[in-house]
């Protein structure tokens, strides 16, 4: 009986687990939206994460059952005779040494090339090395973002005619597009779930971000890095505009940042 | 303790609280059984102690301090003439002539039964297509009577010495409404009032958009600018500057003339964009009904701390706790100050009973004309020439370009920018050096400018590019021309300089940042 009771009390997390993640997608716990990336490149990020769920869950379940069939039969069997020893078992050093280290170099290696892709300068698409759209400054509670002036090149210095706008990040739909990342206080995180865009905004650094955003459309912006008491402020939005409606809000942004007011008297 | 929250769906979150009890149940027996009774008691009671913090409490509006200085008695009457006309943090209201949108659903009394004593009114609910609108039993009735007609039928019969025949109005609520009919039940006997009559206006439900604005204000505003408005919420402490105390009624950044008040597009404004450079931040994130709300109890809080300077100033007059004692200063006679305090206190009765009902009533009609024009966009202030060109010749002197001419102006004496700004515009000037005068003449200990608050003020470090009222070139014309109200930053607009200057100097602060 008592040998039944712990084996049900060892099986019992491993199909709890089996049915809660069955559960998972019906109370919205997975991927925010309906899971499928707004980014290209969050679709292959998804690729991955899932590869490593399953990864994850096969071995979870193999540990398990080895953890049950141990229990069920050593219980079975006299008392002197439960456990061995196994240290210096040369078979089993090389076998649990060698599946963990290929699995694991699998996933370092496949995971490669999406990674450089979006970390690292050199292996992002051109678009997203020269199609620099804002400078975004993290601030305790918000987002402060400065574009150049249409038709100019955003600067590292704030430059005449620069425009600015709060908690709201416009961006041209359908192409990679880079943003300069800064924190004027504390450490922030720039977050943009939908897209699986997640960037620790670092005081001092100005750090490099591309995503791209593959439909028109409103996306949410928040800080991933509790940075005080007024976190959760900073929720925001990326709008993402076709190419053409971009250029135009763009230069309405300019106009109403130079407005003079004169306008509205007559 | 029941431990709630979103953070569980509802269903699973039952199963979790299950357990969470039974196991709870479990471990105190088993706990109660392994330890003594010795251990145990102290144990429940550093519980009971611990949790004795989880009752809920109630917040309080906390009154000015020129309230606490009136003589007590009178002190009393102004906070009880502040929570009849402004109720309370849990039950806020404001009369209906106020420049507020307090919410309410409006209606129009057709035919008041005849006998009284059934309390029924037939109405015509005048809410324009509005077909969803609920009337349930439980909440307030208000009768919108004429103010000034309503405060002479009570004076008559309070001097007849009768009692105030308001008074049973004051807590009316709902007892039944019948939408087919119009058939309005109230649970209580309406008096013996000829204005309720066919004609007369009502709103169920008056204070309800006030209510709402509340619990959006207590989420994300209160912990700076306090449950009263007076910017001093618990996270204020350390903060430079001081989140705005809206009780003055002064708001630095407003698109209005020098003598305007804010607006109610201002202050919206200022909640959608924040204030760079200091802690308030922008709250697009919220839906613009959510925006609109808290508009709303920001204006409510404002006119409540409005109203209660305008009795204080009416009241102190003659009735601060000062008067008083310096009545009693050259007196030593134990049995003769007693004899002034009696005085004192009959002079008090008898302006209670006589000019202070008049000051009350007539004292909040007047705020509610002084603040009509909060009312949308206000009285916006607006150039009566367009910016010059900055490169360009100056519209006011053509022998030079805007922007040179701006930095001969921000230099000059006419407009001596520079005394607090600073010669290179980084907020410098001579004046942050010296020794500023309090409104009452006296003077500060510490060098340094000071807010209409009494808090020390830095004139902006221009060379930034942190503009905190805006980086429009019509913003920074209205911070010169109107002035950085409640700030040391004066109005130039109208005498001391012209549009034409103004706009040089704007193109030349304008270039300070990238000099």
């Amino acid at each position: 009986m008592k040998r039944l009771c712990w084996f049900l009390f060892f099986l019992i997390w491993p199909v709890l687990a089996l049915i809660v993640s069955a559960f998972t997608p019906r109370w919205n716990w997975g991927f925010p939206g309906d899971g499928v990336s707004d980014s290209p490149i969050g679709a292959e990020i998804d690729h991955l994460f899932y590869l490593i769920l399953i990864i994850c869950v096969i071995v979870f379940i193999g540990t398990q059952i080895a953890l049950l069939y141990a229990i069920w039969t050593a219980s079975g069997r006299p008392k002197e005779k439960r456990a061995w020893h196994s240290h210096g078992n040369h078979k089993l050093e090389l076998i649990w040494t060698i599946i963990p280290g290929a699995i694991l170099l699998f996933i370092a290696f496949y995971q490669m090339r999406v990674w450089a892709e979006f970390r690292i300068d050199s292996a992002s698409p051109e678009k997203a090395q020269t199609n620099i759209v804002a400078e975004v400054s993290a601030r305790q509670f918000e987002w402060r973002i400065r574009y150049p002036e249409p038709g100019k090149k955003l600067e590292k210095k704030p430059q005449p005619g620069d425009m600015y706008s709060v908690n709201e990040l416009h961006i041209p739909a359908g192409t990679p597009v880079r943003i300069y990342l800064r924190s004027l206080d504390v450490q922030h995180s720039f977050f943009l779930p939908t897209l699986r865009v997640k960037q620790d905004a670092v005081p001092g650094l100005v750090i490099p971000v591309w995503f791209e955003a593959k439909k028109p459309g409103e996306y949410p912006l928040v800080c991933a890095e509790l940075c005080g008491w007024g976190h959760y402020k900073m929720g925001a939005k990326l709008i993402a505009h076709p190419p053409e409606e971009y250029e135009q809000y763009m230069k309405k942004l300019h106009q109403e940042q130079y407005d003079d007011g004169y306008a509205k008297k007559k | 303790m029941i431990i709630r929250g979103d953070w569980l769906y509802p269903e699973i979150e039952s199963y979790f609280y299950a357990v969470f009890v039974i196991s709870g149940k479990c471990f105190v027996y088993r706990l109660m059984r392994k330890i003594s009774l010795r251990l145990a008691i102290p144990l429940c009671l550093s519980l009971a102690v611990l949790l004795s913090g989880c009752e809920s409490v109630e917040s309080e509006f906390v009154y000015s301090e020129e309230t606490n200085k009136l003589f007590p008695e009178a002190a009393e009457a102004v906070k009880q003439s502040l929570l009849r006309a402004f109720g309370t943090p849990a039950q806020p209201r404001i009369p209906a002539f106020m420049p507020v949108d307090r919410g309410g659903i409006p209606g129009e009394v057709v035919k008041v039964s005849d006998d009284r004593k059934q309390s029924q009114l037939k109405l015509e609910s005048s809410s324009n297509g509005e077909t969803d609108i609920e009337i349930n039993p439980g909440q307030p009735v208000e009768f919108l009577f004429d103010p000034e007609e309503a405060f002479d039928f009570a004076a008559e019969a309070i001097e007849q010495g009768k009692p105030n025949p308001f008074d049973p109005l004051s807590e009316l609520r709902v007892v039944n409404f019948d939408s087919e009919t119009g058939l309005l039940t109230v649970d209580k006997k309406l008096p013996e009032i000829e204005l309720i009559d066919a004609g007369l206006q009502i709103a169920i439900n008056p204070n309800s958009k006030l209510e709402q604005g509340r619990e959006l204000y207590n989420q994300h505003c209160m912990h700076c600018h306090g449950v009263s408005g007076d910017g001093n919420g618990p996270t204020a402490k350390t903060m430079t500057p001081r989140p705005r105390d809206y009780r003055k009624g002064i708001f630095k950044f407003t698109s209005t003339g020098p003598q305007d008040k804010v607006s109610t597009a201002d202050l919206k404004h200022i909640i959608v964009e924040g204030i760079p450079g200091t802690y308030m931040a922008s709250f697009k994130m919220l839906a613009d009904e959510e925006l609109d709300l808290i508009v709303e109890y920001v204006k409510y809080l404002t006119l409540r701390g409005v109203a209660e300077q305008k009795l204080d100033v009416e009241v102190g007059i003659d009735f601060s706790q000062s008067a008083l004692d310096d009545e009693l200063a050259d007196i030593k006679d134990a049995a003769e100050k007693q004899k002034v305090i009696e005085e004192f206190r009959a002079d008090w009765e008898e302006f209670l009973k006589g000019d202070y009902r008049e000051i009350d009533q007539f004292g909040l009609l007047d705020v509610a004309d002084e603040w009509e024009q909060i009312k949308g966009e206000g009285n916006v202030l607006l150039p009566s020439v367009p910016r010059t060109d900055p490169q360009g010749p100056s519209a006011a002197d053509p022998s030079k370009s805007s922007v040179e001419n701006g930095r001969l102006l921000y230099l000059g004496k006419t407009a001596q920018c520079a005394a607090c700004h600073g010669e290179a515009g980084k907020g410098d000037g001579f004046q942050t050096r010296q020794i500023q005068k309090k409104p009452d003449g006296s003077e500060y200990e510490q060098p340094g400018l000071y807010d209409t608050w009494g808090n020390p003020t830095k004139p902006r470090d221009l060379t930034q590019d942190i503009y905190r009222g805006g980086r429009r070139p019509i913003d920074i014309y209205r911070r010169i021309y109107a002035g950085i109200k409640g700030s040391p930053m004066p109005v130039f607009g109208g005498k001391g300089l012209t549009d034409e200057q103004i706009w040089d100097i704007v193109n030349y602060v304008m270039t300070i940042p990238y000099e």
